[in-house]
Protein backbone atom coordinates (compact mmCIF):
# COMPACT_ATOMS: atom_id res chain seq x y z
CA UNK A 1 0.00 0.00 0.00
CA UNK A 2 1.27 3.45 -0.91
CA UNK A 3 0.90 6.74 0.85
CA UNK A 4 -2.23 8.66 -0.13
CA UNK A 5 -1.41 11.88 1.68
CA UNK A 6 2.00 12.99 2.92
CA UNK A 7 2.29 16.20 4.91
CA UNK A 8 5.78 17.54 5.70
CA UNK A 9 6.62 20.33 8.18
CA UNK A 10 3.40 22.02 7.20
CA UNK A 11 2.93 25.45 8.78
CA UNK A 12 0.46 28.27 8.55
CA UNK A 13 0.89 31.61 10.26
CA UNK A 14 -1.87 34.16 10.66
CA UNK A 15 0.03 37.29 11.57
CA UNK A 16 2.00 36.22 14.63
CA UNK A 17 -0.17 33.18 15.36
CA UNK A 18 1.19 29.77 14.37
CA UNK A 19 -2.14 28.10 13.60
CA UNK A 20 -0.36 25.04 12.20
CA UNK A 21 3.26 24.61 13.13
CA UNK A 22 5.56 22.08 11.47
CA UNK A 23 3.15 19.18 11.24
CA UNK A 24 4.21 15.87 9.63
CA UNK A 25 2.07 12.83 8.98
CA UNK A 26 1.23 10.20 6.38
CA UNK A 27 -2.14 8.72 5.55
CA UNK A 28 -1.77 5.25 4.09
CA UNK A 29 -3.86 4.40 1.07
CA UNK A 30 -7.17 2.86 2.06
CA UNK A 31 -6.82 3.74 5.74
CA UNK A 32 -8.76 6.02 8.05
CA UNK A 33 -6.69 8.66 9.80
CA UNK A 34 -8.19 10.52 12.73
CA UNK A 35 -7.27 14.11 13.51
CA UNK A 36 -8.07 15.17 17.05
CA UNK A 37 -7.20 17.93 19.46
CA UNK A 38 -8.78 20.50 21.73
CA UNK A 39 -10.64 23.50 20.29
CA UNK A 40 -8.24 25.82 18.53
CA UNK A 41 -5.64 23.10 18.01
CA UNK A 42 -5.44 23.84 14.27
CA UNK A 43 -7.51 20.95 12.88
CA UNK A 44 -9.68 23.09 10.64
CA UNK A 45 -6.69 25.12 9.41
CA UNK A 46 -4.93 21.86 8.58
CA UNK A 47 -8.01 20.72 6.62
CA UNK A 48 -8.10 24.01 4.77
CA UNK A 49 -4.42 23.60 3.86
CA UNK A 50 -4.78 20.03 2.63
CA UNK A 51 -7.92 20.87 0.60
CA UNK A 52 -6.36 23.96 -0.98
CA UNK A 53 -8.46 26.66 0.71
CA UNK A 54 -5.34 28.08 2.34
CA UNK A 55 -1.80 27.95 1.06
CA UNK A 56 0.84 27.03 3.60
CA UNK A 57 3.41 29.47 4.94
CA UNK A 58 5.96 26.63 4.93
CA UNK A 59 6.00 22.93 4.26
CA UNK A 60 4.75 20.55 1.60
CA UNK A 61 1.80 18.39 0.75
CA UNK A 62 1.99 15.35 -1.55
CA UNK A 63 -0.93 13.38 -2.91
CA UNK A 64 -0.25 9.81 -4.05
CA UNK A 65 3.40 10.73 -4.40
CA UNK A 66 2.72 13.89 -6.38
CA UNK A 67 3.57 17.33 -5.04
CA UNK A 68 0.37 19.40 -4.75
CA UNK A 69 1.40 22.23 -2.41
CA UNK A 70 -0.42 25.45 -3.24
CA UNK A 71 -2.95 23.99 -5.67
CA UNK A 72 -6.44 25.51 -5.52
CA UNK A 73 -9.42 23.45 -4.28
CA UNK A 74 -10.89 22.81 -7.75
CA UNK A 75 -7.54 21.57 -9.05
CA UNK A 76 -7.22 19.23 -6.07
CA UNK A 77 -10.77 18.00 -6.63
CA UNK A 78 -9.73 16.90 -10.11
CA UNK A 79 -6.82 15.00 -8.54
CA UNK A 80 -9.21 13.17 -6.24
CA UNK A 81 -9.42 15.26 -3.06
CA UNK A 82 -12.85 15.96 -1.67
CA UNK A 83 -14.02 17.47 1.60
CA UNK A 84 -17.00 18.26 3.76
CA UNK A 85 -17.43 21.43 5.80
CA UNK A 86 -17.95 21.44 9.55
CA UNK A 87 -20.72 23.99 9.11
CA UNK A 88 -22.65 22.22 6.35
CA UNK A 89 -22.86 24.15 3.10
CA UNK A 90 -25.61 22.90 0.83
CA UNK A 91 -26.58 24.98 -2.20
CA UNK A 92 -29.85 26.06 -0.54
CA UNK A 93 -32.03 26.85 -3.55
CA UNK A 94 -31.02 23.78 -5.54
CA UNK A 95 -32.77 20.47 -4.99
CA UNK A 96 -30.97 17.68 -3.13
CA UNK A 97 -30.38 15.89 -6.43
CA UNK A 98 -29.05 19.04 -8.11
CA UNK A 99 -26.69 19.62 -5.18
CA UNK A 100 -25.13 16.21 -5.73
CA UNK A 101 -25.15 16.57 -9.52
CA UNK A 102 -22.78 19.54 -9.24
CA UNK A 103 -20.18 17.11 -7.93
CA UNK A 104 -21.14 14.33 -10.33
CA UNK A 105 -20.43 16.63 -13.29
CA UNK A 106 -16.71 16.45 -12.50
CA UNK A 107 -16.47 13.01 -14.08
CA UNK A 108 -19.73 12.88 -16.04
CA UNK A 109 -20.02 15.71 -18.55
CA UNK A 110 -23.46 14.84 -19.90
CA UNK A 111 -26.37 15.94 -17.71
CA UNK A 112 -28.23 12.63 -17.95
CA UNK A 113 -25.09 10.72 -16.90
CA UNK A 114 -24.43 13.09 -14.00
CA UNK A 115 -28.03 12.72 -12.88
CA UNK A 116 -27.81 8.93 -12.92
CA UNK A 117 -24.58 8.97 -10.92
CA UNK A 118 -25.99 11.50 -8.43
CA UNK A 119 -29.10 9.37 -7.91
CA UNK A 120 -26.90 6.36 -7.21
CA UNK A 121 -25.00 8.31 -4.56
CA UNK A 122 -28.26 9.51 -2.99
CA UNK A 123 -29.61 5.96 -2.90
CA UNK A 124 -26.43 4.75 -1.21
CA UNK A 125 -26.87 7.41 1.49
CA UNK A 126 -30.59 6.84 1.91
CA UNK A 127 -31.48 10.28 0.57
CA UNK A 128 -33.19 9.21 -2.64
CA UNK A 129 -36.67 10.00 -1.32
CA UNK A 130 -35.67 13.60 -0.66
CA UNK A 131 -34.07 14.00 -4.11
CA UNK A 132 -36.48 16.68 -5.30
CA UNK A 133 -36.68 18.66 -2.07
CA UNK A 134 -34.86 21.98 -1.88
CA UNK A 135 -31.71 21.46 0.18
CA UNK A 136 -32.78 24.24 2.54
CA UNK A 137 -35.78 22.14 3.65
CA UNK A 138 -33.71 19.22 5.01
CA UNK A 139 -33.23 18.40 8.70
CA UNK A 140 -29.74 18.80 10.17
CA UNK A 141 -29.11 15.05 10.02
CA UNK A 142 -30.15 14.93 6.37
CA UNK A 143 -28.04 18.00 5.59
CA UNK A 144 -25.02 16.28 7.11
CA UNK A 145 -25.70 13.29 4.88
CA UNK A 146 -26.07 15.59 1.89
CA UNK A 147 -22.68 17.08 2.74
CA UNK A 148 -21.16 13.59 2.50
CA UNK A 149 -23.13 12.87 -0.68
CA UNK A 150 -21.77 16.02 -2.34
CA UNK A 151 -18.23 15.03 -1.39
CA UNK A 152 -18.71 11.46 -2.66
CA UNK A 153 -20.23 12.58 -5.96
CA UNK A 154 -16.85 13.77 -7.23
CA UNK A 155 -15.56 10.18 -6.78
CA UNK A 156 -12.67 11.08 -4.47
CA UNK A 157 -9.60 9.01 -3.69
CA UNK A 158 -8.97 11.05 -0.54
CA UNK A 159 -11.96 12.16 1.49
CA UNK A 160 -11.63 14.77 4.24
CA UNK A 161 -14.52 14.61 6.73
CA UNK A 162 -14.89 17.54 9.14
CA UNK A 163 -17.10 16.59 12.11
CA UNK A 164 -19.77 14.78 10.12
CA UNK A 165 -20.96 12.85 13.19
CA UNK A 166 -21.17 15.64 15.76
CA UNK A 167 -24.74 16.77 16.37
CA UNK A 168 -26.38 13.50 15.31
CA UNK A 169 -28.52 11.34 17.61
CA UNK A 170 -27.18 7.89 18.59
CA UNK A 171 -28.93 5.90 15.88
CA UNK A 172 -27.96 8.38 13.16
CA UNK A 173 -24.44 8.30 14.57
CA UNK A 174 -24.23 4.52 14.24
CA UNK A 175 -25.58 4.72 10.70
CA UNK A 176 -23.02 7.34 9.71
CA UNK A 177 -20.15 5.31 11.19
CA UNK A 178 -21.34 2.33 9.15
CA UNK A 179 -21.49 4.54 6.08
CA UNK A 180 -17.91 5.75 6.58
CA UNK A 181 -16.77 2.12 6.99
CA UNK A 182 -18.45 1.32 3.71
CA UNK A 183 -16.71 4.24 1.96
CA UNK A 184 -13.37 3.06 3.31
CA UNK A 185 -14.04 -0.47 2.11
CA UNK A 186 -14.58 0.86 -1.40
CA UNK A 187 -10.91 1.91 -1.32
CA UNK A 188 -11.17 5.59 -0.44
CA UNK A 189 -8.60 6.99 1.97
CA UNK A 190 -10.25 9.00 4.74
CA UNK A 191 -8.99 11.73 7.04
CA UNK A 192 -11.53 12.57 9.71
CA UNK A 193 -11.75 15.33 12.31
CA UNK A 194 -14.01 14.35 15.16
CA UNK A 195 -14.46 15.03 18.85
CA UNK A 196 -16.49 11.96 19.69
CA UNK A 197 -14.22 9.24 21.11
CA UNK A 198 -16.54 6.42 20.00
CA UNK A 199 -16.09 7.49 16.39
CA UNK A 200 -12.34 7.77 16.65
CA UNK A 201 -11.98 4.39 18.42
CA UNK A 202 -14.41 2.68 16.08
CA UNK A 203 -13.09 3.96 12.78
CA UNK A 204 -9.49 5.11 12.80
CA UNK A 205 -6.43 3.03 12.01
CA UNK A 206 -4.19 5.80 13.22
CA UNK A 207 -4.74 9.03 15.09
CA UNK A 208 -2.79 12.29 14.95
CA UNK A 209 -3.20 14.62 17.93
CA UNK A 210 -2.75 18.37 17.51
CA UNK A 211 -2.40 20.98 20.22
CA UNK A 212 -1.61 24.66 19.64
CA UNK A 213 -0.84 23.87 16.00
CA UNK A 214 1.76 21.18 16.82
CA UNK A 215 1.54 17.43 16.53
CA UNK A 216 1.90 16.12 20.09
CA UNK A 217 1.17 12.44 19.49
CA UNK A 218 0.50 9.85 16.84
CA UNK A 219 -0.45 6.19 17.00
CA UNK A 220 -3.38 3.80 17.18
CA UNK A 221 -6.46 5.13 18.94
CA UNK A 222 -5.86 3.21 22.24
CA UNK A 223 -2.18 4.26 22.29
CA UNK A 224 -3.06 7.88 21.82
CA UNK A 225 -5.85 7.77 24.40
CA UNK A 226 -3.35 6.50 27.00
CA UNK A 227 -0.68 9.09 26.15
CA UNK A 228 -0.14 11.42 29.14
CA UNK A 229 0.61 14.42 26.89
CA UNK A 230 -2.69 13.96 25.11
CA UNK A 231 -4.55 13.68 28.39
CA UNK A 232 -2.95 16.87 29.69
CA UNK A 233 -3.72 18.69 26.43
CA UNK A 234 -7.39 17.89 26.87
CA UNK A 235 -7.69 18.13 30.64
CA UNK A 236 -4.81 20.43 31.54
CA UNK A 237 -1.80 19.15 33.55
CA UNK A 238 -1.06 19.71 37.22
CA UNK A 239 1.56 22.30 36.19
CA UNK A 240 -1.12 24.47 34.64
CA UNK A 241 -3.09 24.61 37.86
CA UNK B 1 -38.98 17.09 -11.79
CA UNK B 2 -35.33 17.56 -12.54
CA UNK B 3 -34.75 20.00 -15.32
CA UNK B 4 -32.27 17.76 -17.06
CA UNK B 5 -34.95 15.22 -17.80
CA UNK B 6 -35.14 15.43 -21.56
CA UNK B 7 -38.91 15.81 -21.39
CA UNK B 8 -38.66 19.09 -19.51
CA UNK B 9 -35.83 20.24 -21.76
CA UNK B 10 -38.00 19.68 -24.81
CA UNK B 11 -40.93 21.42 -23.18
CA UNK B 12 -38.76 24.50 -22.60
CA UNK B 13 -37.62 24.40 -26.22
CA UNK B 14 -41.24 24.25 -27.35
CA UNK B 15 -41.91 27.22 -25.07
CA UNK B 16 -39.15 29.20 -26.75
CA UNK B 17 -40.63 28.41 -30.18
CA UNK B 18 -44.03 29.56 -28.94
CA UNK B 19 -42.71 32.84 -27.52
CA UNK B 20 -40.79 33.59 -30.71
CA UNK B 21 -43.81 32.76 -32.89
CA UNK B 22 -46.01 35.09 -30.84
CA UNK B 23 -43.48 37.92 -31.17
CA UNK B 24 -43.08 37.20 -34.89
CA UNK B 25 -46.81 37.81 -35.35
CA UNK B 26 -46.68 41.13 -33.47
CA UNK B 27 -46.09 43.44 -36.47
CA UNK B 28 -49.16 42.03 -38.23
CA UNK B 29 -51.40 42.53 -35.21
CA UNK B 30 -50.03 45.81 -33.85
CA UNK B 31 -48.51 47.29 -37.00
CA UNK B 32 -48.77 50.81 -35.58
CA UNK B 33 -46.90 49.97 -32.41
CA UNK B 34 -43.61 48.84 -33.91
CA UNK B 35 -41.53 51.25 -31.82
CA UNK B 36 -42.98 49.75 -28.67
CA UNK B 37 -42.57 46.24 -30.10
CA UNK B 38 -38.91 46.84 -30.88
CA UNK B 39 -38.21 48.11 -27.35
CA UNK B 40 -40.05 45.14 -25.87
CA UNK B 41 -38.15 42.53 -27.87
CA UNK B 42 -34.79 44.28 -27.51
CA UNK B 43 -35.18 44.68 -23.75
CA UNK B 44 -36.33 41.08 -23.39
CA UNK B 45 -33.15 40.02 -25.21
CA UNK B 46 -30.95 42.33 -23.12
CA UNK B 47 -32.54 41.24 -19.84
CA UNK B 48 -32.11 37.56 -20.80
CA UNK B 49 -28.45 38.26 -21.60
CA UNK B 50 -28.00 40.10 -18.29
CA UNK B 51 -29.52 37.14 -16.48
CA UNK B 52 -26.82 34.75 -17.76
CA UNK B 53 -24.43 36.50 -15.40
CA UNK B 54 -26.86 38.04 -12.90
CA UNK B 55 -29.42 35.29 -12.44
CA UNK B 56 -27.44 32.13 -13.13
CA UNK B 57 -24.06 33.09 -11.71
CA UNK B 58 -25.47 35.54 -9.15
CA UNK B 59 -23.14 38.36 -10.18
CA UNK B 60 -25.43 41.38 -10.16
CA UNK B 61 -24.02 43.76 -12.74
CA UNK B 62 -25.34 47.31 -12.63
CA UNK B 63 -23.17 48.26 -15.57
CA UNK B 64 -24.59 46.37 -18.53
CA UNK B 65 -25.35 49.68 -20.19
CA UNK B 66 -21.60 49.67 -20.90
CA UNK B 67 -22.12 46.91 -23.49
CA UNK B 68 -25.18 48.59 -24.97
CA UNK B 69 -23.33 51.87 -25.39
CA UNK B 70 -20.26 50.10 -26.65
CA UNK B 71 -22.29 48.25 -29.30
CA UNK B 72 -23.96 51.45 -30.48
CA UNK B 73 -20.71 53.40 -30.59
CA UNK B 74 -18.45 50.72 -32.11
CA UNK B 75 -20.85 49.69 -34.88
CA UNK B 76 -21.57 53.32 -35.74
CA UNK B 77 -17.95 54.45 -35.67
CA UNK B 78 -16.86 51.48 -37.78
CA UNK B 79 -19.32 52.64 -40.45
CA UNK B 80 -18.87 56.40 -40.26
CA UNK B 81 -15.06 56.36 -39.82
CA UNK B 82 -13.93 53.21 -41.57
CA UNK B 83 -16.76 52.42 -43.95
CA UNK B 84 -17.29 48.98 -42.44
CA UNK B 85 -20.95 48.05 -43.04
CA UNK B 86 -23.31 47.03 -40.25
CA UNK B 87 -23.24 43.32 -41.12
CA UNK B 88 -19.49 43.22 -40.42
CA UNK B 89 -19.50 45.90 -37.75
CA UNK B 90 -21.92 43.97 -35.55
CA UNK B 91 -19.72 40.87 -35.03
CA UNK B 92 -16.69 43.14 -34.58
CA UNK B 93 -18.56 45.12 -31.93
CA UNK B 94 -19.51 41.84 -30.22
CA UNK B 95 -15.83 40.92 -30.10
CA UNK B 96 -15.02 44.27 -28.52
CA UNK B 97 -17.75 43.61 -25.93
CA UNK B 98 -16.20 40.23 -25.11
CA UNK B 99 -12.77 41.83 -24.79
CA UNK B 100 -14.20 44.41 -22.40
CA UNK B 101 -15.88 41.66 -20.35
CA UNK B 102 -12.62 39.69 -20.09
CA UNK B 103 -10.65 42.66 -18.76
CA UNK B 104 -13.51 43.88 -16.57
CA UNK B 105 -14.18 40.40 -15.15
CA UNK B 106 -10.54 39.51 -14.58
CA UNK B 107 -10.22 42.60 -12.39
CA UNK B 108 -13.56 42.70 -10.58
CA UNK B 109 -14.56 39.04 -10.16
CA UNK B 110 -12.14 38.89 -7.27
CA UNK B 111 -14.62 41.14 -5.50
CA UNK B 112 -17.66 39.48 -4.02
CA UNK B 113 -21.29 40.42 -3.63
CA UNK B 114 -22.14 44.10 -3.55
CA UNK B 115 -18.57 45.10 -4.38
CA UNK B 116 -18.84 43.59 -7.84
CA UNK B 117 -22.13 45.46 -8.41
CA UNK B 118 -20.63 48.76 -7.30
CA UNK B 119 -17.55 48.33 -9.46
CA UNK B 120 -19.77 47.57 -12.46
CA UNK B 121 -21.41 51.00 -12.14
CA UNK B 122 -17.93 52.49 -12.20
CA UNK B 123 -16.97 50.70 -15.43
CA UNK B 124 -20.06 51.99 -17.23
CA UNK B 125 -19.42 55.51 -15.91
CA UNK B 126 -15.83 55.44 -17.10
CA UNK B 127 -17.00 54.52 -20.61
CA UNK B 128 -19.64 57.27 -20.55
CA UNK B 129 -17.09 59.86 -19.52
CA UNK B 130 -14.72 58.56 -22.19
CA UNK B 131 -17.41 58.88 -24.86
CA UNK B 132 -18.22 62.35 -23.59
CA UNK B 133 -14.67 63.67 -23.62
CA UNK B 134 -12.82 61.89 -26.40
CA UNK B 135 -14.41 64.31 -28.82
CA UNK B 136 -12.13 63.63 -31.80
CA UNK B 137 -13.28 59.99 -31.97
CA UNK B 138 -16.73 59.83 -30.39
CA UNK B 139 -18.06 63.25 -31.26
CA UNK B 140 -18.33 64.03 -27.56
CA UNK B 141 -21.58 65.23 -25.96
CA UNK B 142 -23.04 66.11 -29.36
CA UNK B 143 -23.37 62.42 -30.07
CA UNK B 144 -23.32 60.39 -33.26
CA UNK B 145 -25.67 59.79 -36.16
CA UNK B 146 -25.87 56.53 -38.03
CA UNK B 147 -26.84 57.59 -41.55
CA UNK B 148 -26.73 56.17 -45.06
CA UNK B 149 -26.21 52.52 -44.12
CA UNK B 150 -26.43 50.30 -47.20
CA UNK B 151 -29.08 47.55 -47.14
CA UNK B 152 -28.12 44.30 -45.38
CA UNK B 153 -28.79 41.31 -47.66
CA UNK B 154 -31.25 43.49 -49.52
CA UNK B 155 -33.11 44.61 -46.37
CA UNK B 156 -33.42 48.31 -45.64
CA UNK B 157 -31.87 48.77 -42.18
CA UNK B 158 -33.97 51.88 -41.53
CA UNK B 159 -37.21 49.96 -41.98
CA UNK B 160 -38.76 49.47 -38.50
CA UNK B 161 -39.98 46.04 -39.52
CA UNK B 162 -36.45 44.92 -40.41
CA UNK B 163 -35.12 46.32 -37.14
CA UNK B 164 -37.88 44.53 -35.25
CA UNK B 165 -37.01 41.16 -36.76
CA UNK B 166 -33.29 41.71 -36.15
CA UNK B 167 -34.14 42.25 -32.48
CA UNK B 168 -36.26 39.11 -32.55
CA UNK B 169 -33.29 37.15 -33.93
CA UNK B 170 -31.27 38.41 -30.98
CA UNK B 171 -33.99 37.38 -28.55
CA UNK B 172 -33.97 33.92 -30.15
CA UNK B 173 -30.20 33.72 -29.66
CA UNK B 174 -30.47 34.87 -26.04
CA UNK B 175 -33.27 32.45 -25.15
CA UNK B 176 -31.52 29.51 -26.82
CA UNK B 177 -28.26 30.35 -25.03
CA UNK B 178 -30.09 30.55 -21.72
CA UNK B 179 -31.87 27.25 -22.43
CA UNK B 180 -28.60 25.57 -23.35
CA UNK B 181 -27.02 26.81 -20.12
CA UNK B 182 -30.00 25.73 -18.03
CA UNK B 183 -29.70 22.10 -19.03
CA UNK B 184 -25.94 21.71 -19.03
CA UNK B 185 -23.02 21.39 -16.68
CA UNK B 186 -22.25 25.10 -17.08
CA UNK B 187 -25.66 26.02 -15.65
CA UNK B 188 -25.18 23.81 -12.60
CA UNK B 189 -21.71 25.21 -12.03
CA UNK B 190 -22.94 28.80 -12.28
CA UNK B 191 -25.78 28.13 -9.85
CA UNK B 192 -23.38 26.42 -7.45
CA UNK B 193 -21.15 29.52 -7.54
CA UNK B 194 -24.18 31.73 -6.90
CA UNK B 195 -25.33 29.62 -3.96
CA UNK B 196 -21.95 29.05 -2.28
CA UNK B 197 -18.74 29.82 -4.11
CA UNK B 198 -16.44 28.19 -1.53
CA UNK B 199 -18.41 24.99 -1.42
CA UNK B 200 -18.51 24.83 -5.23
CA UNK B 201 -14.70 24.91 -5.41
CA UNK B 202 -14.48 21.73 -3.34
CA UNK B 203 -16.55 20.01 -6.04
CA UNK B 204 -14.20 20.92 -8.86
CA UNK B 205 -15.72 24.23 -9.97
CA UNK B 206 -13.29 26.97 -11.01
CA UNK B 207 -15.36 30.08 -10.14
CA UNK B 208 -13.28 32.68 -11.98
CA UNK B 209 -13.27 30.67 -15.19
CA UNK B 210 -17.01 29.98 -15.08
CA UNK B 211 -17.92 33.57 -14.24
CA UNK B 212 -15.73 34.85 -17.07
CA UNK B 213 -17.38 32.44 -19.51
CA UNK B 214 -20.87 33.59 -18.45
CA UNK B 215 -19.77 37.22 -18.64
CA UNK B 216 -18.41 36.78 -22.18
CA UNK B 217 -21.66 35.20 -23.40
CA UNK B 218 -23.67 37.92 -21.70
CA UNK B 219 -21.39 40.62 -23.13
CA UNK B 220 -21.52 39.30 -26.70
CA UNK B 221 -25.34 39.26 -26.71
CA UNK B 222 -25.66 42.61 -24.91
CA UNK B 223 -23.24 44.33 -27.29
CA UNK B 224 -25.18 42.98 -30.26
CA UNK B 225 -28.27 44.48 -28.60
CA UNK B 226 -26.41 47.79 -28.36
CA UNK B 227 -25.69 47.71 -32.10
CA UNK B 228 -29.40 47.26 -32.79
CA UNK B 229 -30.28 49.99 -30.31
CA UNK B 230 -27.94 52.40 -32.11
CA UNK B 231 -29.53 51.43 -35.41
CA UNK B 232 -33.01 51.97 -33.98
CA UNK B 233 -32.16 55.38 -32.50
CA UNK B 234 -30.05 56.43 -35.51
CA UNK B 235 -28.87 59.30 -33.31
CA UNK B 236 -27.54 58.95 -29.78
CA UNK B 237 -25.22 60.68 -27.30
CA UNK B 238 -23.17 59.40 -24.33
CA UNK B 239 -25.76 60.32 -21.70
CA UNK B 240 -28.39 58.11 -23.32
CA UNK B 241 -26.19 55.30 -24.61
CA UNK B 242 -24.44 54.74 -21.28
CA UNK B 243 -27.31 55.53 -18.91
CA UNK B 244 -27.45 53.90 -15.48
CA UNK B 245 -31.25 53.80 -15.87
CA UNK B 246 -30.91 51.26 -18.64
CA UNK B 247 -28.75 48.98 -16.47
CA UNK B 248 -31.25 49.21 -13.62
CA UNK B 249 -34.17 48.50 -15.94
CA UNK B 250 -32.58 45.25 -17.12
CA UNK B 251 -32.04 44.15 -13.53
CA UNK B 252 -35.65 44.96 -12.60
CA UNK B 253 -37.00 42.99 -15.56
CA UNK B 254 -35.04 39.91 -14.52
CA UNK B 255 -36.10 40.28 -10.87
CA UNK B 256 -39.76 40.82 -11.73
CA UNK B 257 -39.91 37.89 -14.15
CA UNK B 258 -37.63 35.53 -12.27
CA UNK B 259 -33.84 35.42 -12.14
CA UNK B 260 -31.96 32.34 -13.26
CA UNK B 261 -34.80 31.12 -15.46
CA UNK B 262 -35.05 30.91 -19.25
CA UNK B 263 -38.34 32.84 -19.62
CA UNK B 264 -38.29 35.08 -16.54
CA UNK B 265 -36.49 38.12 -18.02
CA UNK B 266 -38.72 38.09 -21.12
CA UNK B 267 -41.82 37.94 -18.91
CA UNK B 268 -40.41 40.78 -16.80
CA UNK B 269 -39.81 42.93 -19.88
CA UNK B 270 -43.36 42.23 -21.03
CA UNK B 271 -44.91 43.15 -17.66
CA UNK B 272 -42.84 46.27 -17.00
CA UNK B 273 -42.78 47.76 -20.49
CA UNK B 274 -46.36 46.59 -21.10
CA UNK B 275 -47.73 48.28 -17.99
CA UNK B 276 -45.76 51.41 -18.77
CA UNK B 277 -47.17 51.48 -22.30
CA UNK B 278 -50.73 50.69 -21.22
CA UNK B 279 -50.85 53.56 -18.75
CA UNK B 280 -48.88 56.02 -20.85
CA UNK B 281 -51.97 57.67 -22.35
CA UNK B 282 -54.03 57.71 -19.15
CA UNK B 283 -51.30 58.80 -16.79
CA UNK B 284 -48.86 60.46 -19.17
CA UNK B 285 -45.86 61.55 -17.11
CA UNK B 286 -47.09 59.48 -14.19
CA UNK B 287 -46.52 56.21 -16.07
CA UNK B 288 -43.28 55.81 -14.14
CA UNK B 289 -45.39 55.90 -10.99
CA UNK B 290 -47.30 52.84 -12.27
CA UNK B 291 -43.97 51.19 -13.01
CA UNK B 292 -42.98 51.66 -9.38
CA UNK B 293 -46.27 50.26 -8.08
CA UNK B 294 -45.96 47.15 -10.26
CA UNK B 295 -42.48 46.51 -8.88
CA UNK B 296 -43.62 46.94 -5.26
CA UNK B 297 -46.54 44.54 -5.75
CA UNK B 298 -44.37 41.90 -7.38
CA UNK B 299 -41.57 42.09 -4.85
CA UNK B 300 -44.17 41.83 -2.08
CA UNK B 301 -46.24 38.94 -3.48
CA UNK B 302 -43.81 37.10 -5.76
CA UNK B 303 -40.32 37.61 -4.35
CA UNK B 304 -38.92 34.84 -6.58
CA UNK B 305 -40.38 36.53 -9.65
CA UNK B 306 -43.62 36.04 -11.55
CA UNK B 307 -42.49 32.82 -13.20
CA UNK B 308 -42.01 31.06 -9.86
CA UNK B 309 -45.40 32.36 -8.67
CA UNK B 310 -47.12 31.12 -11.84
CA UNK B 311 -45.60 27.66 -11.45
CA UNK B 312 -46.85 27.49 -7.87
CA UNK B 313 -50.37 28.50 -8.92
CA UNK B 314 -50.40 25.91 -11.71
CA UNK B 315 -49.37 23.19 -9.29
CA UNK B 316 -52.20 24.12 -6.92
CA UNK B 317 -54.86 24.40 -9.62
CA UNK B 318 -57.73 21.87 -9.47
CA UNK B 319 -56.57 20.10 -12.61
CA UNK B 320 -52.97 20.02 -11.41
CA UNK B 321 -53.26 16.40 -10.25
CA UNK B 322 -53.13 15.41 -13.89
CA UNK B 323 -49.77 17.09 -14.31
CA UNK B 324 -46.74 14.91 -13.66
CA UNK B 325 -45.68 15.71 -10.12
CA UNK B 326 -42.61 15.08 -8.03
CA UNK B 327 -42.30 11.50 -6.78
Amino acid sequence: MGIALAVRSLSKDFGGVHAVDGVDFDAEEGSVLGLIGPNGAGKTTLFNLVSGYLSPTRGRIALFGKEVTGLRPFALARLGVSRTFQVVRPFPRLSVLENVMVGAFLHHKAAAEAERHALAVLTRLGLARQADMPASALTLAARKKLEIAKALAVQPRLLLLDEVVAGLNPSEMTATIELIRGIRQSGVTIVIVEHILKVILGLCDRVVVLDHGRKIAEGTAPEVAANPEVISAYLGSDDDA
Amino acid sequence: MSRVATREGRRALAGIALVLAAFAAFPWVFGGKLNFGFSLVLFAALATSWDLLGGWAGQLSLGHTAFVGMGAYVSTLLWTRAGIPFGVGLPLAMLSGVALALVWGAITFRLRGAYFSLSSIAVAEVLRILANNWVSVTGGPEGLSLNDLPPLFGFDLYDRRVEYYLALLLLAAALLTSWRVSSSRAGFYLEAIREDQDSSMAMGVNPLKMKLAAFCLSAALSTAGGCLYGLFLAYFEPQGAFSLDLSVQLVLMAIVGGMGTVFGPTLGALVLLGSQEAFRSTFQQRSLFIYGIVIVIIVRYAPDGLLGRLRLLLRRAPWASRLPSAP
